[in-house]
């Protein structure tokens, strides 16, 4: 009878015990959890994006409780996360703008090589700077597709496009593309260069039939100033952008675009 | 010089012969789970490390001088799930409070190895071996600093494969098993170095 007795009881005294020990020990160790900051989390998207600066949604919600951050970082959140946040500390905030990715490349230059490696922007790269003859063009294998963690992202031809309303703006694709061709820029502007090549206006269109020359008709033309050319190549200030078009009529080789926003239906803030 | 033998026999064979993932699949969970980069791994290996030296010093004492006196040694198993899930829980909040940072680096994995068979192998197979308090400790160091080192080369494989180009039917789960058979096969060729 005691053989059984004995290791049940046993058992149950030291069940007891352990669980008096553990909520002992969890009294004695309590670290004190903010609550703003649990608040704050409430209000980010959760998504880990990084856009903020910020490895996490919960490292930057910590800074914002901690207030050595601005609370209108969040990207994806906008002005629906600003609000919220504002509620939650009590004081006012203003989202900020909202911007959207832009692929500075339309994918008509020519093949150097047939790559077959790896599918990776970067991995083509390491083969004489990449298998697009022109060295600033965009390689289309898709980089930036992996990264973007919103679906925004497809390829079309050789070329990477962005969805406007599917972009949440996080800048993922910035750091992941290695031509550096994505820029983040104001979803007020409409208009764009559909160009990154930086080389001079004859090594341009030996490459591709729609590279930028840097023959700045647009920046003589454009009303407002906002257009500029740089290293041979049209940037326009979106500041100062007024979605007039007039680059666009102008450009011999059209490779300044207006964006269409009545096709983008689905985002309500495109204008 | 016997003893300093046999802290080395047990070295090898628990780094290499009798590799606890590899040989034993002891803690396949973690192994699988947590080796995708080489810093979480690294983390992990030296969680597992420290929960099995810490689980010899606690399992061994309460071993030889409870449950045998008591009568009751069949009853080890779940004597020591509840030995090692105590200390673990108090030690995870003691670094909480304490080494915030640490906490950070390691804390995540605590609660995975609470109920990790490795860590309770290690301490079943002391006892089956019968080995003292020295010997029990220094052999959960070594099963520990076997677990590091294949954490570290899995993951270090597993890091290339991601940059590879893997058919499309082989991605994800099933190159990572495979990649595992072929290293624990490796791994079986140290089987007839010592013994």
């Amino acid at each position: 009878m005691f053989t059984y007795v004995l290791p049940v009881a046993f058992f149950i005294i030291i069940g007891f015990a352990v669980g008096i020990i553990l909520t002992a020990a969890n009294h004695v160790f309590e670290v004190k959890t903010d609550n703003t900051v649990k608040k704050l989390m409430e209000c980010l998207p959760e998504i880990n994006c990084g856009a903020c600066g910020f490895p996490g949604c919960e490292q930057y919600a910590a800074a914002i409780a901690a207030e050595t951050v601005a609370p209108n970082h969040c990207k994806p959140g906008g002005e629906k996360a600003a609000a919220q946040i504002s509620e939650v500390l009590g004081i006012a905030v203003s989202a900020s703008e909202p911007e959207v990715a832009f692929v500075h490349c339309s994918g008509s230059g020519a093949e150097k090589y047939i790559y077959a490696g790896t599918e990776s922007c970067v991995a083509s790269e390491m083969y004489y700077n990449g298998k697009e003859l022109c060295r600033f063009g965009c390689v289309g294998l898709g980089d930036c597709v992996k990264v973007c963690p919103n679906g925004a992202i497809h390829i079309e031809g050789t070329r990477a496009v962005v969805t406007p309303g599917k972009c949440i703006a996080c800048g993922l694709c910035v750091k992941a593309c290695p031509q550096k061709l994505i820029t983040l820029q104001k979803s007020r502007q409409l208009t764009n260069v559909l160009c990154g090549s930086k080389d001079t206006a004859k090594i341009t269109k030996s490459a591709c039939k729609s590279g930028c020359l840097g023959c700045k008709l647009c920046e003589k033309k454009c009303p407002k100033g906002a257009v500029t050319i740089k290293d041979n190549l049209a940037v326009i200030n979106g500041d100062l952008c007024s979605n007039c078009g007039k680059c666009t009529e102008v450009c011999p080789i059209k490779c300044i675009v207006v964006r269409d926003c009545k096709s983008a239906t689905k985002s309500s803030w495109l204008l | 010089m016997e003893i300093a033998q046999k802290l080395l026999f047990i070295l090898v064979a628990e780094v290499f012969i009798e590799n606890f993932v590899l040989t034993k699949f002891l803690g396949i969970c973690p192994f699988l789970g947590v080796s995708k980069k080489i810093s979480g791994s690294l983390s992990m290996g030296l969680a597992v490390m420290v929960v099995m030296v810490c689980a010899a010093i606690f399992t061994y004492p309460v071993y030889t001088f409870v449950l045998v006196p008591l009568n009751i040694a069949y009853m080890n198993t779940i004597m020591f799930i509840l030995i090692i899930a105590l200390f673990v829980q108090i030690m995870e909040m003691a670094l909480k409070k304490y080494f915030s940072p640490l906490y950070k680096a390691l804390g995540v994995y605590l609660p995975l190895i609470t109920t990790n068979c490795a860590i309770l192998g290690v301490t079943l197979l002391n006892i089956k071996n019968e080995y003292n308090f020295l010997l029990s400790v220094f052999n959960s160091f070594c099963a520990g600093l076997g677990f590091l080192m294949v954490m570290l080369i899995f993951s270090g494989i597993r890091e290339r494969v991601e940059q590879s180009d893997v058919p499309e039917s082989l991605k994800g789960t099933p190159i990572t098993l495979i990649a595992a058979a072929i290293m624990s096969l490796s791994f079986i060729g140290f089987g007839g170095m010592a013994g």
